[in-house]
């Protein structure tokens, strides 16, 4: 009997020993990879007769990919090919690791009129992220398609996307007698379906859009100097907003749309000025002997950046718009130029050269830490997307320029191949207004 | 034997009258022509003798004589008659009595034998009647003495084979025990080896969402089988951001199957494990 209960006893301690030392198992993970997220983008079924004018399921995966939030699984990997829930088997998804799966149909509802429906499915979880359907005409499939991008990215990644956009960017043009010939073109912002807004036989500069989208500053020399426009897109319309004597570029926007700070030579240096076009009020920002140039906003409207070379070579500093005394702000590099704002106002980008070499940066205002996206020598002309999440430039390829995409943690670069000719100049646009 | 006397006295009595009913007939029968031809062989005689009215008045005087003695004889006769009759009747009453008498007297013995017997029966019915409680008690308690006598021993044996098996039992559960501590020690040295193993491979599939080095800190409970397939996921600390919960998620749902060790007994010993994703420490 006591050999019983002393077995028991120590069985009973020794249990409870162990069940200490079986706490459940804990391992820390602080490490993971920069990488897309793996999305399935199942070929859209097309119903009706024909071939489809667009492939939806490309240009999606396209924009997707290009944001360096996504990796799109190539459709040879596919198990099965489902174009709504009824056919969506999870496993086979689970197989290819896909973590979202984006299935969908056109369908001919009427002369020039098509239904196009799209399902976004979590794989893992098995559940319908994101369901629409639209009906829309054969010219604004792409349209279509940009916006079925931002649902996407949106769902997956919960900020909003920036494909369904544009870009403006000036094209040069240069015909078999030697002519040149500049163009102000505005295209989606995956560089498709490019409308010329502006042909002329001289430069133009610096296109800059107004906040809501719909009208675009600019640099002309159509009159021999350089002049400031504003161009509505709708209907073509322009104005000269700034022909002062010397020099008149650079132009930008408030972020209310009210005003447009821009560069002015006219009391003999390049100054920064900030103009309201509708009382025709202008206003000097700085004073310094020192070249003063490329003013952006920031998103509150309460500061200005710009480039000043007067500590010596070009550095971007901060100004606030009521005035007073510019900040130097950038620090790091022998150059840096160019400088626009991100829509949280966190971060600025803007060029940064080193040892003859222009590149993409990124400043991350809190931290001071500045980030160099690109690789390439000369790098121009940065741009946040409106999410903030990518960034639009121009560089150099084959001896012309052409326009690229990276994304804002500088992993995926994309250059802009279908644009033809000389390409410079780019800005991406705010948020297009939805259909 | 009074039996015996009795029926021999009615015999007597009827052999008495039997002769006394023959005699009387033969008598009667032979005595009247007898004494008729006598009579008349003397009166025939005397007839002659005697004066008319003389004869006459003796004759009525015979005739009155022999008209009361034949009277008296019918009297006798009848008067016998009747007293064999009467006793008859009452050898016929006194043997009906007797008889009653004896048949009462049976009936009584019978009766008597009978209630004897009956008594006897009463008598043994009640002793039984008094000795049965006494019996079944004592027959009970007997009973009961046996029950309780085997419940005692087969609880006996009972305690002695649960006592047997709680032994077998704590040894068993001494050995498991102390086999489980065995395996703990191996399975601390695999899961020094383990541990890194199943981290780099969670660590390979989890996209880190941008910006998710502001604060944002996610634990996930996985259920793993002894070959490392990830049975369940669930999130039992969130970061509060739904993006950053489901890229964790997907990271471990991805890496199934997570390396274990090939036995499964140390397998068992990462059937839970708890994953903190906290890029902040990386």
């Amino acid at each position: 009997m006591r050999k019983l209960i002393t077995t028991t006893l120590l069985g009973i301690g020794l249990q409870l020993w162990v069940c200490q030392t079986m706490a459940i198992l804990k391992i820390e993970i602080t490490k993971g990879v920069e990488a897309g997220v793996p999305i399935a983008i199942v070929p859209f079924a097309w119903q009706g007769e024909g071939k489809p004018s667009q492939d939806l399921a490309k240009i999606i995966g396209d924009d997707l990919v290009r944001s360096g939030r996504f990796e799109s699984i190539d459709k040879d990997d596919f198990l099965s090919r489902p174009h709504d829930q009824a056919g969506v088997k999870f496993k086979d998804w689970r197989l290819i690791k896909a973590e979202a799966l984006a299935v969908g149909k056109v369908q001919r509802v009427g002369s020039n009129r098509y239904q196009v429906q799209f399902q976004l499915f979590d794989v893992f979880k098995g559940k319908q992220l994101a369901g629409y359907r639209y009906v829309v005409k054969a010219k604004q499939m792409r349209k279509v398609a940009h916006q079925i991008s931002d649902i996407i990215y949106e769902k997956l990644t919960g900020e909003p996307g920036a494909f369904d956009t544009r870009i403006a960017y000036v094209t040069v043009e240069q015909s078999d007698s030697g002519q040149r010939r500049f163009l102000l073109q505005v295209a989606d912002a995956d560089g498709h379906e490019p409308v010329t807004v502006l042909d002329s036989g001289e430069p133009i500069m610096s296109p800059a859009w107004s906040p809501d989208g719909k009208r675009l500053a600019y640099v002309s020399f159509e009159k021999r100097r350089s002049m400031v426009y504003v161009q509505t897109l709708a209907d073509g319309s322009r104005e000269r907003l700034a022909d002062f004597r010397g020099l008149n570029s650079a132009p930008a926007w408030s972020p209310d749309g009210k005003r447009l700070a821009l560069v002015l030579s006219r009391d003999g240096n390049p100054e920064i000025y900030i103009l309201s076009p509708r009382s025709r009020q202008l206003r000097r920002l700085t004073h310094h002997h020192a070249i003063d140039t490329e003013p952006a906003w920031s998103p509150n409207g309460r500061h200005i950046v710009f480039t000043s070379d007067r500590s010596g070579k070009p550095q971007i500093y901060r100004i606030a718009v009521s005035g007073g005394k510019p900040q130097r702000i950038t620090f790091e590099g022998e150059y840096n130029a160019r400088a626009s704002y991100a829509a949280d106002g966190q971060s600025i980008t803007l060029v940064s050269a080193n040892k003859g070499r222009y590149r993409i940066a990124v400043l991350y205002l809190r931290q001071n830490a500045m980030h160099v996206l690109t690789e390439a020598t000369l790098d121009e002309s940065p741009s946040f997307a409106p999410n903030g999440r990518m960034i639009l430039y121009a560089t150099e390829q084959g001896g012309r320029g052409v326009l690229a995409a990276v994304s804002a943690d500088g992993r995926v670069k994309q250059i802009l191949r279908f644009l033809k000719g000389d390409v410079r100049e780019p800005a991406w646009s705010p948020y297009n207004r939805k259909f | 034997m009074s039996e015996g006397y009795g029926r021999a006295f009615i015999y007597a009595i009827l052999v008495h009258v039997l002769v006394l009913l023959v005699l009387g007939i033969s008598f009667d029968w032979q005595l009247i022509p007898s004494n008729n031809h006598q009579i008349d062989d003397k009166k025939v005689v005397q007839a002659t003798l005697v004066d008319e009215g003389k004869v006459q008045k003796e004759l009525d005087r015979i005739k009155k004589k022999e008209a009361a003695r034949k009277s008296a004889a019918k009297k006798e006769k009848a008067r016998l008659k009747e007293l064999v009759r009467q006793a008859a009747l009452a050898e016929k009453k006194a043997e009906k009595k007797r008889k009653a008498k004896a048949r009462r007297l049976v009936e009584l013995k019978k009766k008597q034998a009978l209630d004897k017997k009956k008594k006897a029966l009463e008598k043994k019915r009640k002793t039984l009647e008094a000795r049965k409680p006494a019996e079944r008690k004592k027959k009970k308690l007997t009973k009961k003495k046996k029950r309780e006598q085997i419940e005692k021993k087969r609880k006996a044996h009972a305690n002695k084979l649960t006592a047997q098996r709680k032994r077998r039992q704590a040894e068993k559960a001494l050995q498991a025990l102390l086999r489980k501590e065995q395996l703990q020690r191996q399975a601390q040295g695999e899961l020094n080896r383990y541990e890194p193993l199943i981290r780099q491979r969670v660590e390979r599939f989890w996209i880190r969402p941008p910006g998710a080095k502001t604060g944002l800190k996610a634990v996930l409970r996985v259920r793993l089988t002894p070959s490392g397939e990830v049975l369940t996921v669930r999130v039992v600390q969130s970061s509060g951001n739904a993006i950053f919960d489901r890229s964790v998620e997907n990271a471990v749902k991805k890496a199934t199957p997570l390396p274990l060790p090939s036995n499964p007994e140390l397998a068992e010993f990462f059937s839970v494990i708890d994953f903190e994703f906290d890029p902040q420490k990386g």
